[in-house]
């Protein structure tokens, strides 16, 4: 990756600078999360009362996503992207930390270890109004849509439940949005098995944008469709980002198509944000080893650029037992390079602001260079030989 | 490098497979014109979208196809002999001997209740004259080709104490064990992470380059075809729509197919504001258009499209289904031949160059 | 296939299921005659009640034509020493065996399906506390239990109103069935529901802020219905199976009344002079429990999901 990118030099002053956590909530943050934990406990013993260990999804995540922009979510299974994103729709109960929508708090929960107080959470009167504000569209095309209502009964029912009771308006209202995302208007009584893939998935998203939402969750929305049926799908996202002026965290592991849809990207790694800054710098200049190696192990589809890879040792840790410091020290081709410094071991790292604007959770982002990135490269894996 | 190829022997040729299923909605034509080269020692990366017939093909290949499905017609020329005319018990010797086939999803290929040493033995010993003890020591000798560590204590755990790529070079340990001349790889990294997709992609290179063998690598990963394959086939609806070497393939797709197929991926560090797209979807297999079976989703679309295009020569050792000149241009008005007279020419075509 | 939901593909398949149409007729004919029964004897100018000396012999009561007593006003012969007309007994029979098993299907249903997605949907104490409940009632030796408590029971049916006799033999009938038959139902509704509410189109409609009666009542219930039905139409026959050996053992229903089970029990005492005695409502029996089980085989086909795309 960064053999055959140039390092972006023109990385803008502008305020793309994320705002740190413990910065002032800037006036254009729309959502904001603040040290979010979710744990999934392992229950053991005779009436599974007993607890054994848990499952830590996401592990203390922070960041904020600023009105109108897209923020893609990147990392591998098991980094704990699907659930942050459900954690922050409340469709599982978070275990500690603050999440704040368009200065509404859904949820403010002290972690443990944090000085006592009673915890907040939104009242269920105001987070109906919330969930009017902040809809999501689902991975799967097939498991998303209820298979015994109509496209009318499934986009009209946040409206319905909303209170828009009148038949009439909310059919015309279906219609506008069938016609917004590019289906036939007279689907409407048709129902999800009729329907391809790529079509069930704009049904999601028309649903989605019934309640006329400022900010909306994609959950891996493209990864179940067909590689001709993607563009169609990103492209209808793309526009209708424009068109309504739309909030989007955009989950996925396809790195390429985050970076079509993302304004900025965070990466994760085992219930951590290890990285964190503008599109362009994380590809043209990623500060940080896993997403040096992430880069680095996507095949491109042009056999010219076949490249060396950094190949990462061993598999990725279980999430109910992560390496202790840095959690992506037992991979880590810089800690080897470097001679492995104690500190990855020891010492959890936070994510930090480098110069370049860019965040990084790594001790020694500075030492990360296209010389270290070439020598990891040669150092990995058996050699390939050149094309025939 | 295409001024070569012909000259050189094709490990295994299928010539025009048609393997059709008889649900109860109807006769679905899955694989139906597919005709393919893999040559020896060489990577085939066969493209296409889900149910465009391309792991029917790798079932056809190794004659697993179960009912309502029938291999309907063709010819598979694997190694000199045609595995469609074969005995059931000499086929059951080539399965697993010579072809050996890799899955997406190793977990439901491994049975559960035995040990991955054992299942990789009984692999061994099921194919040679060794003796258990030499099997299952042939067993650990395999897993560490695969680069798993630890390799004794693995051998003896079951498959759901792995993890989904140690799965996966279980699986491969187990098709490489017999010393096959092919290997079918089914979307091999579909449902690892990137980053253990590129650790299984380095391992297959790695013994490719070793054990000399071919392999056709069914994918419908663009990045991954590139990164693998010597030649590419791209399937659609049934039927090959273009086959060359891979450079050819990405820089001069002829197919209007696979022009749409490469302009639509998103590509890390070519950002643009839209994507190109590929109107419309793939059509119902049980309710094929006449002609072309593209030519609604064609921006090239023209008359002639409704007749079928047979695969023609577009340049040496470069095929393409499509009525296009050659160079990509509409052809002059009486240039293409008859559908039939063309299918014929076609299919002397394809059995000289793939 | 423009705009056809699920269920009348659903019906669109069955109905081009011709075994599944002829149960349904058969059905449809049983029910008509359970309900019609009585109306039919009238016209037939007999009852089960009804009493012909002159038809069985004086000396042990064997009926005098052959075969039972065959002849043209009895076409399936009387009863050894009553001389009652056998299809008389079989119209009426027929009504109380599918009161006795369609009452205690729906009440079985009812059941299940309420405590099988409390169950679910709850989860954590509540789910474990009725998960044991089912353990415990379904480790009862049911048979014995059903055997040795019916004298007590019905006895206190009548105290508490329900008129003597068969009417609260009847009802002890029905309830320790629906009893003892509604944890099968609810353990299968209770994992649907722990599947389906992890679903995204649940999560989904949660995210849009819908309250839990909808999500209980639109999004999971609709969901249910392929199963129950299928458990429904299969425990049906069971249930009319199981009223016809209580009612052999002596549980059931007492002369003159008759049901399915209790001509079986009389017929066995003359099944080597007379097997008619058995052949004819041992018939009855089966093609009314088969037609059931195969239309129960047909619907879960017809409403397998895969088969609908």
């Amino acid at each position: 990756m960064t053999e055959t990118r140039a390092p972006n030099t023109l990385t803008p002053s502008s305020p793309a600078v994320a705002p740190g956590v413990a910065g002032a909530v800037a006036p254009d943050t729309l959502l904001r999360v603040d040290n979010l934990v979710k744990h999934f406990e392992i229950r053991g013993g005779l009436l599974g009362m007993s607890r054994v260990g848990a499952v830590k999804a996401v592990d203390g995540v922070s960041f904020s996503v600023r009105r109108g922009e897209a923020l893609g979510l990147v990392g591998e299974s098991g980094c704990g992207k699907t659930t942050l994103g459900k954690v922050i729709l409340r469709l599982l109960p978070a275990t500690s930390g603050r999440v704040e929508m368009d200065g509404q708090v859904l949820f403010d929960i002290p972690a443990r270890g944090e000085p006592r107080r009673r915890p907040v959470y939104a009242s269920n009167e105001a987070m109906k109004k919330v969930r009017q504000n902040m809809q999501v569209v689902f991975q799967d095309p097939y498991a998303s849509l209820n298979p015994r209502m109509s496209v009318g009964e499934l986009v009209g029912e946040g409206p319905l439940v909303h209170g828009m009771t009148d038949k009439k308006e909310r059919e015309a209202l279906v219609r506008d949005m069938l016609g917004r995302v590019g289906l036939n208007q007279s689907h409407i009584h048709r129902y999800p098995h009729e329907f391809s893939g790529g079509q069930r998935q704009r049904i999601g998203i028309a649903r989605a944008l019934a309640l006329h939402p400022a900010f909306i969750v994609c959950d891996e929305p493209v990864s179940a469709l067909d590689v001709s049926i993607q563009s169609q799908v990103l492209n209808l996202l793309n526009d209708l980002q424009a068109e309504l002026g739309l909030t989007y965290l955009f989950i996925a592991h396809n790195l390429a198509v985050v970076e079509h849809i993302s304004d900025r990207v965070g990466v994760m790694y085992l219930g951590k944000l290890v990285e964190m800054a503008n599109v362009d710098d994380i590809y043209a200049n990623p500060r940080h080893p896993y997403t040096v190696a992430l880069l680095s192990a996507v095949p491109e589809p042009d056999p010219h650029r076949r490249k060396k890879r950094i190949i990462l040792k061993g598999d990725i840790p279980s999430p109910a037992n992560p390496p202790s410091g840095c959690r992506f020290h037992t991979r880590c081709w810089l800690r080897e390079q470097l001679g492995r410094p104690e500190r990855c071991t020891t010492e959890e790292p936070v994510l930090r602001a480098l110069g370049s604007g860019q965040e990084s959770a790594c001790h020694f982002a500075e030492e990360i260079s296209p010389e270290a990135v070439a020598s990891a490269v040669a150092s990995s894996g058996p050699t390939v030989t050149a094309e025939p | 490098m295409a001024t070569t190829r012909g000259a050189q022997e094709a490990l295994l040729e299928v010539v025009d497979l048609r393997t059709h299923f008889a649900t109860a909605d109807g006769l679905v034509r899955a694989v139906d014109g597919v005709s393919l080269r893999i040559r020896p020692g060489k990577t085939l990366g066969v493209v296409g979208e889900s149910g465009c017939g391309k792991s029917i093909t790798a079932l056809s290949i190794m004659r697993l196809i179960e009912r309502p499905g029938r291999i309907v017609s063709g010819s598979i020329t694997f190694d000199g002999q045609d595995l469609l005319r074969l005995p059931e018990d000499e086929m059951r010797n080539i399965r697993g001997n010579e072809i050996s086939m890799i899955f997406q999803e190793p977990m439901t290929s491994l049975n559960p209740v035995y040990t991955c040493g054992d299942q990789i033995a009984e692999a061994v010993s099921r194919h040679g004259s060794l003796t258990q003890r030499e099997a299952a020591a042939r067993a650990v000798e395999m897993l560490e080709q695969v680069g798993i560590p630890d390799a004794k204590r693995r051998a003896g755990e079951h498959p759901h104490q792995l993890s989904g790529g140690m799965r996966q070079r279980v699986m491969i340990a187990m098709a490489l064990s017999t010393n096959p001349q092919l290997l079918i790889a089914d979307e091999p990294t579909t449902a690892l992470d990137v980053t253990i997709q590129a650790q299984i992609l380095e391992l297959m290179k790695a013994l490719r380059e070793r054990n000399g063998m071919a392999i056709m690598l069914i994918t419908h990963d663009l990045g991954v075809v590139a990164e693998m394959s010597d030649d590419v086939s791209v399937m659609y609806a049934g039927k090959v729509v273009e086959s060359s070497d891979a450079i050819t393939v990405y820089d001069r797709p002829h197919h209007p197919y696979t022009k749409g197929l490469l302009a639509s991926i998103p590509r890390m560090g070519a950002r643009r504001e839209r994507l190109d797209v590929i109107k419309g979807v793939v059509p119902n297999p049980l309710n094929l258009p006449s002609g072309c079976l593209f030519k609604r989703r064609c921006p090239y679309a023209m008359p002639i499209c409704d007749n079928a295009p047979p695969l023609r020569l577009v340049a040496e050792g470069h095929v393409s289904r499509c009525w296009l000149a050659p160079d990509g241009g509409r052809p002059e008005l009486g240039e293409a031949p008859s559908a039939a007279e063309a299918e014929a020419a076609a299919l002397t075509l394809t059995v000289a160059n793939p | 296939m423009v705009g056809r939901s699920l269920r009348e593909i659903i019906w669109a398949r069955l109905r081009r299921d011709r075994v599944a149409m002829i149960c349904l007729v058969i059905l449809v004919v049983y029910y008509l005659i359970g309900i019609l029964g009585p109306v039919v004897a009238g016209i037939l100018n007999d009852s089960p009640y009804t009493l012909h000396p002159d038809l069985i012999s004086e000396m042990g009561g064997k009926p005098i034509a052959a075969y039972g007593g065959i002849s043209a006003a009895h076409p399936l012969g009387v009863e050894w020493g009553t001389g009652r007309d056998i299809l008389a007994q079989l119209l009426f029979g027929l009504r109380i065996s599918l009161v006795i098993s369609t009452v205690a299907t729906l009440m079985t249903v009812v059941l299940g399906v309420v405590i099988g997605i409390v169950a679910g949907y709850s989860r954590g104490v509540t789910d474990n506390f009725l998960g044991r409940l089912m353990d415990l009632i379904l480790a009862f030796p049911f048979l014995l239990i059903v055997m040795s408590l019916s004298g007590v029971l019905t006895q206190r049916l009548t105290q508490l109103g329900v008129p003597e006799g068969n009417a609260s033999r009847i009802l002890y009938l029905i309830l320790v069935m629906s009893f003892f038959g509604w944890p099968y139902l609810a353990r299968i509704v209770r994992g649907q529901v722990l599947s389906l509410r992890e679903r995204e189109f649940v999560e989904a409609s949660v995210a849009m802020g819908a309250g839990r009666r909808r999500i209980l009542f639109s999004e999971i219930l609709p969901n249910l219905w392929a199963p129950i039905l299928v458990y429904a139409t299969l425990t049906l026959p069971n249930y009319i199976g199981l009223e016809a050996a209580l009612s052999f053992l002596g549980v059931g229903v007492l002369p003159p009344d008759v049901t399915f089970g209790s001509m079986l029990a009389n017929s066995v005492t003359y099944v080597n002079v007379v097997p008619t005695y058995l052949f004819i409502p041992g018939t009855a029996l089966v093609i009314l429990v088969v037609s059931f089980n195969l239309l129960g085989d047909s619907l879960r086909d017809a409403l397998d999901p895969k088969g609908v795309h």
